[in-house]
């Protein structure tokens, strides 16, 4: 089957009578799924497994994958509207969106976020298509020195770019979470550490609670003293004008369709190396947002580029990841890992074969994928509106309720009552450093971060020794990080110096 | 608060949040000695800058708090700038303690609708019936979400705990 008539052919299953209520169901659910804090897209693929079994192999990779397509979107909403993520991928959405909502931009904001998903999710999806003979090489060039130094860009990328307050509190920022990583079960030799002999760190902290804690809880702690609502700073029927606002979202979106694109190639990028995940790209391509505006100084204040930059790039990550998972066998996140268990199910079997057996089945996938989002962004559009107009209500009705969710949020995943608490431990240390200005998302990418770091500078060592670094591609990236370092403490400096600041 | 108080609560803060963290770091230093040493090989590669990089904003901190101090000296400490502020956030901090009581205590549903309940009644001051609508309301919201749609079973607290291996027994 050529890839032309493979691509008609997706199309046509995907709109067929019997597909097409199932895309339908699938985008809802997810979109419903994404706005519940806690539950994310691999929960919303997990809970759909055991009803697809009976279903058609079409029916039911459209249903499963139409579901994961729109948690992001569903997640980003509330990222943007309650300072709450739905899933940890929406966390890099929090420096800007919450701060357009205050400004009575809420819609502004979430036009722009479900746009740029959109797109951003068309963009990975047929990029990778495209360059899938090419991209396995690439792909294979990636071994452990490589995703270490990977890791550690990443991580000094957002550190430096990310926060809002000085270098060394961005990186301290980024070492805590990595230090919070290594808590648990060592991978490697598998004994305990600094467990303190709490059972229930054995596991090492959850991301959800610690993901809720450090953002969301954080935001509400603030909220309560401060007091008002969320849209502190709207004028005066700003929540009338939401749909105008949408427009205008969608708009600047299309306007900045240059970043869009650059974003959406990061997030593809990223998506295509196993384990990476979502959330460090959202946070690489926010930093690469920063870094290349003409007006920085607005990141972190409600810049609408500091929206669409991660929300592209999350949703691009899932073009890489299929491409991986589907071309390669290997599955870039753990949704990826339940979407081959499903397939397995259906009597499909990933890889190559895959390729050249079932071009229509895979296409029928990247249809599932853009179509579950042009769903999602228009849904979003319309739910958008009167979950908006609860940023209205008072911070001492929003507070309360908000806090049972998000502490049942954190309860579900594991449903471990520990989880709780370390929801509340680490909604005060979110606080702190919200105040501090200590870097949020360095604190959470170090901690996302922090096993695949340990994990392959391990294997590093032990293939190549202390000579791991001198790999050409990790050499590359060990130069690059401590160009990106030295540049940016350079720049700030010489900002400080004309300030009469000195070094912060 | 005028802007070199405000300064100076946040400095004192982060000289504290600095300090917290080395002294953490040092139990971990001590905790860590015990381990093997492919066990403690990353935390170690971790701490040891991370350590550096504290001690750096702690020397920072003092100077700038040095500064303020001399240009204000009669300004007062941390607790003592924004009582109501921090009024504000001991009282939300009590509640949320509280609120994972109440849920270990009677359970999701139950825990949760009598936090609201007080909260919004005694804290918040809302009217009686405002208090009621909205904690019988979100309780029956995460009831039909997570234990009728999702399939989620909620934790049912320690009584219900109690009273049905008592019910078994």
């Amino acid at each position: 089957m050529g890839v032309l008539e493979g691509l008609v052919q997706g199309l046509y299953a995907a709109v067929s009578l019997q597909v097409l209520p199932y895309l339908i169901g699938g985008a809802i659910l997810g979109l419903i799924i994404g706005i519940i804090p806690g539950l994310s897209g691999h929960f919303a693929m997990a809970m759909l497994v055991p009803f697809i079994f009976r279903m058609e192999p079409t029916v039911g990779i459209t249903f499963i994958l139409a579901a994961h397509a729109t948690v992001a979107q569903g997640g980003g909403m509330t990222a943007i509207l309650f300072a709450t993520p739905g899933t940890g991928q929406n966390a890099a959405t929090l420096l800007d969106g919450p701060k357009m909502t205050e400004k009575g931009e809420a819609g502004r904001a979430v036009g722009a976020a479900m746009t740029a998903c959109f797109i951003g999710a068309f963009f990975g999806v047929f990029v990778l298509t495209l360059l899938l003979p090419v991209l396995r090489k690439v792909v294979l060039l990636f071994g452990p020195p490589e995703f270490f130094m990977l890791a550690i860009l990443a991580l000094t990328f957002i550190a430096v770019l990310g926060g809002a307050g000085s270098v060394n509190k961005g990186l301290i920022g980024g070492a805590l979470g990595l230090m919070f990583a290594f808590v648990g079960m060592d991978s490697v030799t598998g004994a305990k550490r600094f467990t303190f002999g709490l059972l229930e760190l054995w596991d090492g902290l959850s991301m959800v609670p610690v993901l809720l804690g450090i953002f969301a809880v954080s935001e509400m702690i603030d909220l309560w003293i401060t007091g008002g609502s969320l849209a502190r700073k709207a004028a005066d029927g700003a929540h009338e004008s939401m749909q105008k606002q949408i427009f205008a979202g969608v708009m600047d979106t299309l306007r900045n369709w240059w970043l869009v694109i650059r974003c959406s190639a990061i997030g593809t990028t990223m998506g295509l190396i196993p384990g990476l995940g979502s959330a460090p790209a959202a946070f690489v391509a926010y930093a690469h947002a920063k870094q290349t505006s003409k007006h920085p100084e607005e990141f972190g204040h409600g810049a609408i580029e500091g929206v669409i930059a991660p929300e592209s790039a999350n949703d691009a990550v899932e073009g890489g990841a299929l491409a991986s998972t589907l071309a390669f066998g290997i599955p870039g996140s753990s949704s990826m890992a339940i979407l081959i268990s499903a397939l397995l199910i259906l009597g499909v079997e990933p890889g190559p074969k895959l390729m050249v057996m079932h071009l229509d089945l895979v296409f029928l996938m990247i249809w599932t994928v853009v179509l579950g989002n042009l769903m999602g962004t228009i849904l979003g559009m319309f739910i958008a509106n009167p979950l908006a107009k609860a940023t209205f209500l008072r911070g001492s009705l929003l507070v309360p309720i908000l806090l049972c969710i998000i502490v049942t949020g954190a309860y579900i995943f594991h449903r471990s009552w520990f989880d709780m608490i370390v929801v509340l431990v680490f909604g005060l240390l979110g606080y702190a450093m919200k105040k501090l200005d200590y870097s949020r998302p360095a604190f959470i990418i170090g901690f996302v971060l922090g096993l695949m770091v340990e994990r392959n500078l391990y294997l590093s060592l032990k293939l190549y020794g202390g000579k791991f670094l001198f790999q050409p591609l990790a050499l590359g990236l060990a130069v690059l990080t401590i160009l990106v370092l030295v540049y940016n403490i350079v720049k700030i400096v010489k900002s400080n110096r004309r300030a009469g600041i000195g070094v912060k | 608060m005028s802007n070199s108080r405000k300064e100076k609560s946040v400095l004192q803060a982060d000289l504290w949040f600095c300090l917290f963290f080395l002294a953490l770091l040092a139990v971990f230093f001590i905790v860590a000695g015990g381990y093997k040493p492919v066990t403690r090989r990353a935390p170690l590669i971790v701490m040891i800058p991370l350590v550096a990089m504290l001690l750096w904003q702690l020397v920072l901190t003092v100077k700038n708090l040095r500064r303020v101090s001399i240009a204000h000296p009669k300004q007062s400490g941390l607790l003592k700038i924004n009582p109501q502020a921090n009024h504000r956030a001991f009282q939300i901090i009590l509640w949320l303690v509280l609120l994972l009581g109440m849920i270990y205590v009677g359970g999701h549903l139950a825990g949760i609708a009598v936090f609201l309940f007080f909260f919004l009644r005694f804290v918040c001051h809302d009217p009686w019936r405002t208090a009621l609508y909205v904690s019988a309301g979100s309780a029956a919201g995460l009831y039909v979400l997570f234990e009728r749609l999702l399939m989620i079973p909620l934790y049912n607290g320690a009584i219900y705990e109690a009273v049905s291996a008592w019910w078994w027994s």
